[in-house]
């Protein structure tokens, strides 16, 4: 279990403030699933150009140019999105780093957790990722979830907080 | 009688059947709004009384019917360590309770037992309503005889011994908190309309009413007629103006009765480290809730309730629902009907010790809110306003204009009754337009925290608190930084060190 354990900062685990601590990066293939999955979507336009009529493509023709382009824009956005994500671990809270302009840092105290996930979808399979979901009693919408771990370091991070004294068990 | 302590099934006295009769009564009445819609049904399908009595005396038939089924399928057993129930008429279900997950053993006389000295035994199992068992139609001698039983073999157990101890240091007396008088729970009635949703059922009626009024009308003689030709508007003005009085009193009426029907004889005591709350007029309703449970205070003041200078309050505890693995539904809240601010201060003060409840206290947020609401709202709207002139003219225009001002103020309202401060380590947030809506809670019972702070608010140093409680959610905006970080770690060293448990 020793080497499961994922690398923590001794300098983040005392720091006493929460703004003091330094968020540990997602890992890298993370934006690039996001991005790969927002994708799949595209799959569904043959489908689609099948079903509508010829005048309607005929004015699709003129819109292409700008719907590829927001499109791409798009895809840039979710990826910059998910690389900005960052996640740290103390002794007794777990926090959550999220957003590129409107910047939110969720922190959750270990000492209130009821359970704990570690959930892996398809894709996320197929890249070797997994994701760590922590609930508390603050309902379903208010679970903490940290997605894009590599699959060891979500089992590490779990067993860890489990060993923590502060679960509550309940 | 004594209680059989055998392992014997036993069945309940006929009369049971009355009390389940009633009880399915009153599930059916508690779904009003529907009758409402099998009233218009019966109006519009111009049934009379001949068709009304007879499917009415059939509907009490089935339920009579239903009703000696349930009582023929009901058992239970009394045994030397806790109790079993055997119910069901097609789904059977069966619950055990262990004297020792017992939390409240009541006698309840509902008023049509009354007469013939019948009373209802009710057990409460551990903290939530689905564990809880009736007994119907016991005498009353027996029903004091089982409570007995229960709680002399409570007391023998190896676990009453901790809770003996812990009334004993808790000194077990109880205490009264608050009563409410008919009149208050007139005006929470009043106040507190919730009969106005009954409009979307009656919708429907509404057009055979105007064709009512319409044939009353004709039915007057043409000089009505003509009297009405000159002055149409204005009839026809106070007439819709006296059909909404008419329709706010009929509401009004509506609510009281509900409100007197539920908050009768309104009671709140604090016995052993729980709230209990005792009111109604026809069967009495009783909600606990254990002390530790209760997550966050909440004061209601609408703008009704402005006008009387009175207010709700709502003892919170936690959203069941929001546990993972556990079945019960919501935990009931704890309503405080039509108090006023300083029996709200000695409450909160009660739940919350050492909770000092001023509206002095409260600070504002940033005006970046008002700031924000300009850039956002008002500016966007005047700019339509300004294109709109060029092209329709100058009425439009103002109408833009004027209503770019009301947002203004709306917002203007908004931001003054916004507030909050910490006390101790209580947190208090005041919300609201023309009422207002006020949380106290304590720092330790926080779930999660949101810290907020998009890059316009950096550049103002201002950022947003988000607290997640088990019993809601609460936002806190445009706090100054450094305000915002010194009450997020607060509650996080509360809340992981402190030790306290939230539940």
């Amino acid at each position: 279990m020793e080497k499961s354990i994922p690398p923590i900062n001794n300098e983040v685990l005392i720091s006493p403030v929460f703004e003091s601590i330094t968020p540990q990066r997602l890992s890298r293939e993370y934006p690039w699933l996001t991005v790969f999955s927002a994708q799949l979507i595209l799959l569904i336009l043959p489908v689609l150009l099948f079903f509508l009529d010829e005048q309607f493509i005929e004015h699709l023709r003129y819109l292409a140019p700008f719907v590829a382009a927001a499109w791409l824009g798009l895809s840039a956005f979710m990826y910059l999105h998910c690389r900005a994500k960052g996640y740290q671990l103390r002794d007794q809270d777990v926090s959550l780093y999220l957003g590129l302009v409107f910047k939110k840092t969720i922190i959750q105290p270990i000492s209130r957790l009821q359970h704990i996930e570690v959930t892996q979808g398809p894709l996320e399979r197929m890249f070797g990722l997994a994701t760590l979901k922590l609930f508390s009693a603050g309902g379903a919408s208010h679970s903490l979830t940290i997605p894009g771990l590599k699959k060891e370091t979500a089992e590490g991070l779990r067993e860890h907080i489990l060993d923590s004294k502060g679960l509550a068990v309940e | 009688m004594k209680p059989v302590a055998g392992e014997a099934w036993q069945r309940l006295s006929p009369f049971a059947i009355v009390f389940f009769s009633m009880r399915g009564f009153s599930h059916v009445l508690n779904l009003y709004p529907a009758l409402i819609g099998v009233f218009v049904t019966a109006s519009y399908l111009d049934w009379g009384l001949n068709h009304i009595v007879p499917l009415a005396l059939s509907a009490l038939a089935l339920l009579i019917l239903f009703s000696s089924l349930y009582y023929l399928n009901f058992y239970y057993v009394l045994a030397k360590d806790r109790f079993l129930v055997r119910t069901g008429v097609l789904s059977k279900n069966r619950v055990e309770l262990p004297f020792n997950k017992i939390q409240n053993v009541s006698i309840k006389q509902p008023f049509y037992y009354r007469p013939f000295n019948l009373a209802v035994l009710s057990i409460d199992g551990a903290g939530s309503t689905a564990n809880e068992i009736n007994v119907a139609a016991l005498t009353l001698e027996q029903a004091r005889d089982i409570k007995q039983f229960i709680k002399l073999n409570l007391e023998s157990s190896v676990d009453a011994e901790s809770v003996q101890q812990e009334e004993k240091e808790l000194g077990a007396s109880e205490e009264s908190l608050i009563d409410r008088s008919n009149m208050d729970i007139v005006l929470h009635g009043f106040t507190h309309n919730r009969a106005w949703f009954l409009l979307v059922f009656i919708a429907p009626a509404i057009g055979q009413l105007e064709q009512v009024l319409g044939s009353i009308v004709q039915s007057y003689s043409t000089q009505f007629d003509s009297w009405l030709q000159h002055n149409g508007f204005v009839l026809a003005s106070i007439v819709v103006a006296l059909l909404f009085v008419v329709l706010i009193l009929f509401f009004s009426m509506l609510s009281i009765a509900g409100s007197i029907f539920a908050l009768y004889n309104y009671r709140l005591r604090y016995d052993k480290n729980t709230y209990i709350r005792k009111s109604g007029l026809l069967n009495r309703y009783e909600i606990q809730v254990r002390h530790s449970r209760i997550q966050s205070v909440l004061y209601h003041m609408n703008w009704l309730d402005c006008l009387f200078k009175r207010l709700v309050m709502v003892l919170e505890p936690f959203n069941m629902q929001a546990i993972q693995g556990q079945p019960s539904g919501l935990m009931k809240k704890i309503l405080v009907p039509s108090i006023e601010v300083r029996d709200f201060s000695r409450l909160a003060q009660h739940v919350f010790p050492g909770l000092i409840f001023n509206e002095a206290l409260f600070k504002p947020i940033s005006s970046y809110y008002l700031i924000r609401t300009l850039y956002f709202a008002v500016l966007p709207l005047l700019l339509v306003s300004v294109v709109l002139f060029f092209k329709f003219g100058l009425a439009v225009f103002f109408a833009g204009l004027i209503s770019s001002i009301l947002v203004y103020l709306y917002y203007r309202q908004k931001y003054q009754r916004y507030g909050w401060y910490v006390n101790g380590e209580y947190v208090v947030v005041r919300k609201g337009f023309i009422g207002k809506k006020i949380v106290c809670f304590p720092m330790h019972k926080i779930q999660q925290v949101h810290f907020l702070q998009s890059h316009f608010l950096k550049r103002r140093k201002l950022a947003s608190v988000r607290f997640v409680l088990a019993s809601r959610t609460i936002d806190v905006l445009y706090l100054e930084e450094g305000e915002a970080r010194a009450i997020v770690n607060a509650c996080l060293y509360d809340a992981e060190f402190s030790g306290k448990s939230w539940m």
